[in-house]
């Protein structure tokens, strides 16, 4: 049995790398990383899961950082905004205006990252399905429609 | 952000966590049991729940099973819903949780933690009480088998420091005629007004309800209305509508009156689509 | 062949690379070792006495400092009508309220020590609705109104709940509705929402040891920060500095003062230390500003060919307990109040009324989303009375060069193209197609339209200001004051720029941290005014800056400056290019080979203010109040199904006449988003209040905004008849898309459902239950 108490230092795998961090158990991982670790792409838009700004992938899954513990992601491989570079789809959201404001956008990036990468076919029905985890007030989903569907075709080579 | 402190254990054994649980009660550290941790967390932050001590069970090798067996299909409660829904052979119970909250939040939101939490929907019970699955319940005497009947009542009645484990479903009725039907306020990323998950077996209808009242349910008096064939289609859908066992629902995202008018609307689609005519 | 090099093309936002990379810095993301944060006591009653506050214990909860409360801080903060504390003192108003504030050394322990804080109240009967408010005996919201202290041109109403009222009148009334041969009067309402930007507000505040208070905070209007800050607080202006990072979208919300206040004087209470505010969501929906109500009278008489004769207007607007913005809104609601129509004949009053609800303040679209809503539906109502297509209706009637408006100033020749815009819309929407369609049974497709108008409702010394400076390398640093909300207006600025100086788009630099201490005066980025007035600074910058260049040049070459020109970082004799000089080598001051230096550094400077603006009479409203109008049509499509009253928006279609597109995809980004915000409006987005006058959906969870795969087939088109005196004749464009949607979606379901729907939102149950009660009656 594992046991916890106070404060905990702790070892993340953020990005590739070992971060070391001290913690309370109560911390939310989205605060920890933000606050302890200075990585702010994932945004505090509700802290209730409802706006997926804070978004980050745990094992190459989109899980919501606000809703879960930091303590419970030992061990796991946690990719942040910071962690995506140069994909295909940060760049069809350049191309055609998947954000405006950009407060959403880490979240939405990282949550298309990880569909595209699960489901590379993936249908309209899907995606849907995937981003509507997500809210966006200044675009009105256009150009995120549009570059998630570029993004796939771009990388399928068609 | 959660501003109060608490403890954080992840027993690796069920016994484990059950002998935890009542040693830090005994402690009056107000345990809980954490698995997906998605309603925990936000309520904590809200300080709607306070806890002195969170019990994470998702380290229990039983709660994170997923097996079919001759007879059962077997799913541990720690299961993601979309681990379920990628992984399990019953399209019902994959619908009906499909609804459940957001896709990202079915990453972390589990079987267990869906049925057990605070919400009152609890949607993932609804093809549970209709195909009579077994409920595995780990507890100070270690592991029971009980029909859902037996212990759920508006919510699953357990003893405290009592897990949900695992539930078996009888692999024969993932196979039956199934018809499910969610109603929201307007978006789909939403609560249900009435959720109505139905499934025929030897000719007779089962179904099971939530949203419409405080807690889902079964009802034999409804399945009796549900299946007499001498009343029609929208006959039988009023006669539902009266005989709630509760009132209906009120609340910010619908009326009472709103709430009914769908359940019969639903009530019809359902005996259309398992008892078909018309 | 296109006239213009950078004008009119769509090159990546400049800040496009930091958005997707998660870099962008806002307010929320700075923390700083040694700054103090906060958590914020609210009330649970909309109206309530507050008996006493108990701040003993939570004084000695870990890691307080101080526990604020608002006799603590007895300023009045109110932006046009001080009506409003900081903190709540003696009563509270709504539900929400902030009541009480913690400094703690992190904002863990300011919100634990909050369960500590011990209020009692005796509750008072809540004002819910603008009915109650209107109400002979209603009880007051604000008891001293007639003692409030406010700006000129607003008209608070002493011993009533009517916080202002603007009055139109133009012709004659009585007689315009003698010549109607049809007359429809009817009341259309919607009640109060939020902006739900992503990004809560923020506030951080730190006061320097000679009295320099510096601000960071979420603000679209960092100047009027600055300067109410000192009346407010009696700091000299020139002791503030107010830096605004990009926000996470604004929508109005963030314009005025917002959190700053707060912030400094809870700096003030810790010796000056940083102190930094953040909202919760649920505190950013309740103790901040949200969306106003509105209900609105409509008298109409028209002649029977469709010829509108004569409009009675009665609009009220439900601000909530404080008056914030609204008491501009409905003043600006009430200076466009026909819409985008010819009216000969017109009353009108706006008020603005208190109510115990949360307060409210300024929200895309500016008072003419209400007036829209109702005109739109009364022009819809009277066209079923005349048997005609509402589309012509409003054709019609559209506003045209030589009309006037409702305040009787004639609409010059910059009048925009409104026919265009209703033929366009038509196109795009497949008016002609028909406007019901039955599919089956159960199911119906239809189209509803709502034209829009607006105007900037501004100060009528509202300006803009541009600097500009060189690099070594002759790129352009572009220093304005436009803040980034995510409309992108700085790369619309830059292509300006750029346009001016024939030179790539890569060498402009923008600054994107505004900050009133280096930045040139700007009135606030609101008001959808942005581009063109600090476009036309830039312009003038940019002038200001060739003429610099030419001259030094000009001594350099030994040729008349009038002889050179500049393009592609270099700067040349017209009609022998090859003589000439990289701008390199000329914006920091020409060195010759023997090192003798001349002229020095270019810097541009650029300036733009209103031209010819007035205010509005009182009693008749006459006057200039208008900067340009935007005209446009807007049409949707929706499917309903008649069993359940579910249904879809399918297309949502918007044709403006904006002057000039500067960049056409930032241009349909902001129409786009507007429209979208506006579907979500009408379809969804309302407070639910029980009868204590809590609201019950003050979170995500409960207040829905439309989410991805819910949005229509979005079509945008632009018609182009030039703003003379916008930057390369453009006007604005970013709010003006949200303003006709709620109208054409409420026409669009009225036409499916055969009935007159008169209220938002256009929920499902609320479709439902206009039936029902339409087939009790």
């Amino acid at each position: 049995m594992k046991t916890y108490k106070d404060y905990e230092a702790i070892n993340l795998s953020i990005n590739g790398e070992t971060r070391k961090v001290i913690i309370k158990h109560s911390d939310t991982l989205l605060r920890v990383l933000r606050e302890k670790l200075g990585l702010t792409g994932g945004k505090p838009g509700c802290e209730n899961g409802d706006c997926g700004a804070c978004t980050i992938l745990l094992d190459g899954k989109p899980v919501k950082s606000c809703m879960m513990l930091a303590i419970e992601a030992i061990d796991k491989n946690i990719t942040t905004i910071e962690g995506l570079s140069n994909t295909e789809i940060q760049k069809a959201f350049v191309e055609y205006g998947g954000f405006q404001c950009g407060y959403c956008t880490s979240g939405f990036l990282l949550n298309a990252y990880a569909l595209l990468e699960t489901h590379p076919d993936a249908d309209d029905d899907t995606i849907k399905e995937w981003l509507q985890s997500n809210l966006c007030r200044c675009t009105g989903y256009e150009g995120i429609s549009k570059a998630i569907k570029t993004a796939q075709k771009k990388k399928a080579g068609i | 952000m959660i501003s109060y402190d608490f403890e954080y254990y992840r027993p690796d054994t069920y016994e484990g966590a059950v002998k935890l649980f009542h040693q830090l009660n005994n402690e009056s550290k107000n345990p809980l049991y954490y698995s997906g941790g998605t309603e925990i967390v936000t309520n904590a932050r809200k300080n709607v729940i306070k806890t002195g001590a969170i019990i994470d069970i998702k380290a229990i090798p039983e709660g994170n099973l997923l097996r079919e067996t001759e007879d059962a299909i077997l799913l541990g409660a720690n299961l993601t819903l979309n681990e379920i829904i990628e992984g399990s052979n019953f399209p019902l119970l994959n619908n009906v949780i499909r609804k459940i909250a957001d896709h990202t939040v079915r990453n972390r939101l589990t079987l267990g933690g869906n049925i057990c939490g605070r919400l009152a929907y609890r949607e993932a019970i609804l093809p549970l009480l209709t195909t009579e699955a077994k409920m595995v319940v780990a507890g100070e005497n270690g592991l029971k088998s009980m029909s859902v009947g037996e212990i759920f009542d508006k919510r699953l009645k357990l003893q405290k420091g009592e897990i949900l484990l695992q539930v078996e479903i009888p692999k024969k009725d993932t196979e039956l005629p199934y018809y499910h039907e969610r109603k929201e306020k307007q978006g789909e990323i939403d609560y249900p007004l009435v959720h109505v998950v139905a499934l025929k077996k030897e000719e007779r209808i089962k179904a099971a309800f939530t949203g419409i009242c405080a807690f889902p349910f079964r009802s034999p008096e409804i399945e009796e209305i549900l299946n007499d064939k001498n009343l029609s289609f929208e006959e039988r859908a009023k006669k539902v509508v009266d005989k709630l066992p509760s009132n209906s629902r009120d609340d910010v995202f619908a009326s009472k009156d709103f709430r009914e008018f769908l359940m019969e609307r639903s009530i019809i689609h359902t005996l259309k689509n398992l008892e078909g005519g018309i | 062949m296109d006239q213009y090099k950078v004008i009119g093309k769509s090159p990546p936002r400049k800040d496009s690379k930091d958005k997707v990379k998660g870099k962008v810095k806002y307010v929320n993301d700075i923390n700083t070792v040694g700054m103090l944060h906060t958590a914020l006591k609210t009330s649970p009653h909309a109206h309530a006495k507050i008996i006493s506050i108990d701040i003993a214990e939570a004084m000695e909860k870990p890691g307080v400092r101080k526990v604020i409360t608002g006799e603590d801080i007895p300023y009045i903060v109110g932006l046009y009508l001080g009506d409003k504390y900081p903190l709540a003192l003696g009563k509270v108003r709504h539900y929400g309220e902030a009541v009480a504030a913690v400094i703690a050394d992190s904002e863990r322990e300011a919100l634990e020590a909050l369960d500590a804080i011990k209020i009692s109240y005796e509750e008072l009967s809540p004002v819910r609705s603008i009915e109650e408010a209107m109400n002979e005996d209603a009880a007051l919201v604000h008891e001293e109104l007639d003692t409030y202290q406010h700006i000129d041109g607003i008209y608070p109403e002493g011993d009533s709940n009517v916080a202002n009222r603007t009055k139109i009148r133009k012709g004659d009334i009585d007689l315009g509705f003698e010549e109607s041969d049809f007359i429809i009067e009817d009341t259309f309402s919607y009640p109060q929402g939020d902006h739900v930007a992503l990004e809560t507000r923020a506030a951080i505040a730190e006061i320097k040891e000679d009295g320099q208070v510096i601000i960071t905070s979420t603000s679209q209007a960092p100047f009027v920060v600055r300067s109410l800050m000192s009346s407010f607080f009696n700091i000299e202006p020139g002791k503030i500095t107010v830096t605004a990072p990009p926000l996470g979208g604004g929508f109005g919300g963030k314009a005025g003062i917002q959190l700053e206040g707060l912030a400094y004087l809870l700096s003030k209470a810790v010796e000056g230390k940083p102190v930094k505010v953040v909202n919760t969501r649920e505190q950013d929906m309740m103790a901040s500003p949200g969306r106003i109500g509105f209900e609105g009278k409509v008298k109409l008489g028209c002649k029977k060919d469709g010829e509108i004769m004569a409009m009675k207007l009665h609009y009220m607007f439900d601000t909530g307990a404080y008056a914030d913005y609204s008491v501009n809104i409905s003043r600006a609601a009430a200076i466009a109040c026909t819409g985008p129509y010819n009216v000969p004949h017109l009353t009108c009053d706006s008020l603005c009324v208190y109510t115990n609800h949360p307060f409210t303040n300024a929200y895309r679209g500016f008072g003419h989303l209400e007036l829209a809503f109702a005109i739109e539906r009364a022009l819809d109502v009277m066209a079923d009375k005349l048997g005609m297509d509402s589309a012509e209706l409003r054709k019609k009637n559209a506003i045209k060069a030589g009309d006037t408006s409702p305040t009787n100033s004639v609409m010059d020749e910059n009048t925009g193209d409104l026919s265009k815009c209703i033929d366009r819309v038509k196109e795009l929407i497949q008016w002609e197609e028909g406007t019901y369609i039955p599919l089956g049974e159960n199911k119906v497709r239809a189209k509803g339209m709502g034209c829009l108008w607006k105007a900037p409702a501004m100060p009528t010394n509202t300006d803009a200001g541009a600097i500009l400076t060189f690099n070594e390398d002759g790129s352009i640093n572009l220093n304005c004051s436009i803040v980034e909300i995510g409309q992108g207006t700085g790369t619309g600025l830059a292509q300006i720029l750029a346009e001016k100086f024939k030179m790539d788009l890569e060498k402009i630099h923008i600054v994107t941290d505004i900050n009133t201490r280096v930045a040139p005066h700007d009135w606030a980025t609101a008001a959808s005014r942005s581009l063109f007035m600090a476009g036309r600074a830039v312009m003038e910058a940019a002038e200001d800056a060739l003429t610099q260049i030419k001259e030094t040049a000009a001594a350099v070459l030994r040729c008349p400056s009038e002889d050179l020109d500049v393009a592609e970082e270099r700067v040349f004799i017209k009609d022998e290019p090859h003589i000439g000089l990289d701008l390199k080598d000329v914006v920091l001051g020409y060195v010759y080979e023997n090192g003798n230096a001349i002229r020095g550094q270019i810097i541009g400077r650029g300036r733009y203010i209103a031209r010819r603006i007035t205010g509005i009479d009182k009693e008749t409203g006459e006057g200039k109040p208008a900067l340009e109008w935007t005209l446009g049509a807007e049409a949707v499509e929706v499917e309903l199904d008649l069993k359940d009253y579910s249904y879809k928006i399918l297309k949502s279609a918007c044709v403006m006449d904006v002057g000039k597109v500067i960049h056409p995809d930032l241009a349909r980004g902001q129409v786009v988003g507007a429209m979208s915000m506006g579907l979500s409006l009408a379809t969804d987005e309302a407070y639910v209040f029980n009868s204590r006058g809590q609201v019950l959906n003050n979170d995500l969870r409960s207040f829905k905004i439309m989410r991805y795969g819910e949005m229509p087939e979005y079509l945008v088109d632009f018609v182009e008849t030039p703003q003379g005196d916008g930057p390369y004749g453009a006007r604005g464009l970013g709010e003006q898309g949200i303003i006709g949607i709620p109208a054409a979606v409420i026409n669009a379901l009225s036409k499916a459902m055969g009935m007159q729907l008169k209220e938002l939102p256009l929920t499902p149950e609320n479709l439902w239950r206009a039936r029902k009660e339409e087939n009790t009656i």
